[in-house]
């Protein structure tokens, strides 16, 4: 998701192709191609510009709505119901055409398994989500930041935070059973939600930062993100 | 007669042409092969001359036509002569356009909202695409915005695309 103004001129996007299974934006003021993972120019007189991240969230629409009961959602156009069935052909038959061999990074992860990715100030690390599901919450670093990564019961709404707090990193624990999933920070007992605000304790009140990430394709990630590392605590991931 | 035949083949080879170069871009990027850098540069430059090249390979065909019209002895060779100026005119018209759109993904065409708590075509473990600005919180459908592929909206006066 991108904010759609590029030096102070809106921009209007059009489907123009695909580029190692991740699609192309053309837009239609300069005619620029756009690479739609990375939000970056590819090709055009706006070559090497890249549009600013809008941050945004994939969660369950039972997690979604119970967080936000005054939101709204999109609504479907009558005339395209069967498109948006369609659409869920499209991807699975896709999914059954295998990865091209030179997309396919070296290790132990499958091509389409998927990660977790998370890049902060150019250091990127993937979390497998099969990990993850097992180990939910991860307290990690990236680069130089302490990050807990945690995945919600359904094995897909998945949410980072910034464990910093007043100068603390924070150590964060899963409360057993909760759901959606709470944390407790063992230094102060205080007890976090799945949004990362304290709801108990002597922190309570406070939040925690959340960090972008995405869910996506192993090949994908580490096509746009070379350097990338791995995490490891534990045990391979489930294809 | 003589020289009706190689007109007529020159116009149905320009109309081939044309429509080559108008598919090009389309057709190579797909989600099947590997694509290198170069490819793209190549598929860019053939799909940001392609309206070009097209109205040039249609004044070619015209000329051929007119031709053809001035030379004829019957209705017949530029009966048959108008179908590659047809297509060759198509192909003026398809160069401009978003060929991905036309045969497979298009964006909506009205963007409308309902409140969370009435939404019935999205079920409870569906996935949405939240995003929060301020107080407005907004959830777009993952199965309709995998159709949609670009879904173009703004909060607060700032637009954004929603994409998937």
């Amino acid at each position: 998701m991108w904010r759609s103004e590029v030096n102070g001129q809106s921009l209007h996007f059009r489907l123009v192709g695909v580029n190692n299974q991740n699609f192309i934006m053309e837009d239609e003021e300069t005619g620029s191609w756009w690479q739609q993972v990375t939000g970056e120019a590819i090709q055009g007189p706006l070559k090497g510009e890249r549009l600013e991240a809008m941050p945004y969230e994939i969660l369950s629409f039972e997690l979604w709505r119970a967080e936000n009961p005054d939101g709204r959602v999109l609504s479907v156009e009558d005339n395209r119901l069967a498109d948006y069935a369609a659409a869920d052909w499209v991807e699975d038959l896709q999914a059954s055409f295998a990865v091209p061999e030179q997309l396919i990074p070296d290790g132990e992860l499958g091509p389409r398994d998927l990660v977790v990715g998370i890049n902060i100030d150019g250091r990127a690390k993937a979390y497998p989500l099969g990990t993850l599901q097992k180990q939910t919450p991860i307290s990690d670093t990236v680069g130089s930041t302490p990050v807990m990564v945690a995945v919600a019961d359904d094995g897909k709404s998945v949410r980072a935070f910034d464990r910093r707090l007043d100068g603390r990193v924070l150590e964060l624990y899963a409360v057993a059973g909760a759901n959606p999933p709470a944390f407790f920070d063992a230094t102060s007992g205080s007890r976090f939600d799945f949004r990362g605000v304290a709801t108990s304790g002597p922190l309570e009140g406070r939040h925690l930062e959340r960090i972008a990430s995405i869910t996506e394709f192993w090949f994908d990630w580490h096509e746009y993100n070379k350097d990338t590392s791995v995490y490891r605590g534990g045990s391979l991931p489930v294809r | 007669m003589k020289k009706t035949v190689p007109s007529l083949v020159a116009l149905f080879g320009l109309a081939l042409v044309s429509a080559v170069l108008v598919a090009i871009p389309t057709a190579l990027t797909e989600p099947f092969t590997y694509h290198t850098p170069d490819l793209i540069e190549w598929l860019y430059a053939v799909r940001s001359w392609g309206t070009t090249a097209a109205i040039a390979l249609f004044a070619v065909g015209g000329l051929i036509f007119y031709r053809l019209w001035r030379q004829r002895t019957s209705v017949w060779a530029p009966a048959i002569g108008a179908l590659p100026m047809l297509l060759l005119a198509g192909s003026v018209f398809f160069s401009g356009q978003h060929l991905i759109e036309w045969m497979m993904f298009a964006p909506p065409e009205t963007i409308a909202y309902e409140a969370a708590s009435g939404a019935a075509h999205v079920a409870e473990s569906e996935y949405v695409m939240g995003v929060s600005v301020g107080d407005e919180a907004r959830a777009y459908p993952i199965l309709m915005v995998a159709y949609y592929h670009i879904v173009h909206d703004e909060i607060d006066g700032e637009p954004y695309v929603v994409t998937y």
